[in-house]
């Protein structure tokens, strides 16, 4: 297809073929560097260099970190300073005083329905569990096998009186 | 330096570097151009271009020289704007016009060599093509490449991309003479 002057189409033909695109002043010089530096970076990092650079210091560091983990091991930790008493050495006088001294606090609201006046009062721990009968509860707990050996059926009836439990249960628990 | 000079060089460890930047130096403007047309902005087209030779450099050693390194070279830059331009439509699931769309408000926005405003009506018709018909166009018209290159980057026979020329042709020139 021509140009037609009177119908003015315009061809392909006829046009000039020129490149529209504007490229930055100097792109094409610069252009191989930045390749080659994408291509060095991408280079460098996929490698260590263990004679130059920080590569020479990975070792050293690692060992180092190494070491400092083995001391650590070896060192008694803080844990271990604090002293965790075996139940051995709890003793049976350690225990009632203790339990004596138990006070559960509970608010007391006044009549005011002032929360700030907490009043604290005594409260004991157990109330089935009378003062005389904690060191006969403590034999039982000595050391569990002897526990286990010593409970008989008069013991589990004295508990399940205690607790209320009807002769049919009762029966279900004693030991045959 | 011819190609084949320029791939014993690269062979060899000692001057891969120095055949490397003579390659760049040799076929980049070509290459940016080629990848410029298709993608219309210069940022773009700088990132694609540099990739492409990113990959020239990973792979020219395994080059087997079944065809011309240009060619080859080509069919690396050609895949780049093919895939830059489907994950573009793919991030902001855009139908086809609206990439289109963006790149031709991208050539309204880019400053035009010589005030010619039938070379920019000549861009916006190349932008109406299909993306495979305007590779075509463009290495025929601009790049002026024979059939049986253009068939060895595309991977397509050269009667189809005779047919498919024709038509481009016929397309611009209509839209040409719209007003």
């Amino acid at each position: 297809m021509e140009k037609d002057p009177h119908n003015k189409k315009i061809s392909l033909e006829n046009l000039k073929k020129k490149n529209i695109h504007q490229v930055p002043e100097g792109y094409f010089d610069k252009l191989p560097y930045s390749i080659q530096e994408k291509i060095q970076g991408k280079k460098r990092s996929w490698t260590i260099d263990w004679k130059n650079g920080t590569g020479r210091y990975a070792i050293p560091g690692l060992a180092i970190l190494i070491l400092a983990f083995f001391i650590y091991l070896a060192l008694p930790s803080g844990k271990q300073e604090i002293a965790v008493k075996p139940i051995k050495e709890v003793t049976k006088d350690s225990i009632t005083s203790n339990a004596e001294d138990i006070q559960e606090k509970e608010p007391v609201i006044t009549q005011d329905n002032d929360m700030t006046a907490i009043q604290q009062k005594p409260i004991a721990v157990d109330s089935n569990m009378k003062k005389q009968d904690i060191p006969v509860v403590i034999d039982k707990f000595d050391s569990p096998e002897s526990y286990l050996a010593d409970i008989t059926n008069d013991d589990i009836k004295e508990y399940l009186d205690l607790n209320e439990m009807d002769d049919v249960q009762v029966e279900e628990l004693l030991i045959d | 330096m011819e190609d084949k000079e320029l791939l014993e060089k690269f062979k060899n460890e000692e001057s891969r570097n120095y055949a490397f930047n003579l390659l760049v130096r040799k076929y980049q403007q070509k290459v940016y151009g080629h990848i410029r047309k298709m993608v219309i902005d210069h940022d773009d087209a700088n990132d694609l271009t540099q990739d492409v030779f990113i990959k020239v450099w990973n792979n020219l050693q395994d080059f087997k020289e079944h065809s011309q390194l240009f060619t080859w070279i080509y069919r690396i830059a050609t895949n780049e704007c093919l895939n830059f331009l489907n994950k573009k439509r793919r991030r902001f699931f855009l139908p086809i016009n609206d990439v289109e769309k963006e790149l031709g408000d991208k050539l309204e926005s880019s400053p035009i060599i010589d005030g010619d405003h039938i070379q920019l009506k000549l861009q916006k018709a190349l932008l109406k093509l299909p993306e495979k018909q305007r590779l075509v166009f463009n290495m025929k018209y601009y790049d002026d490449m024979k059939y049986e290159e253009i068939s060895e980057v595309l991977g397509t026979s050269v009667g189809a991309l005779k047919a498919s020329y024709h038509l481009a042709v016929k397309k611009i020139e209509e839209f040409l003479n719209t007003d």
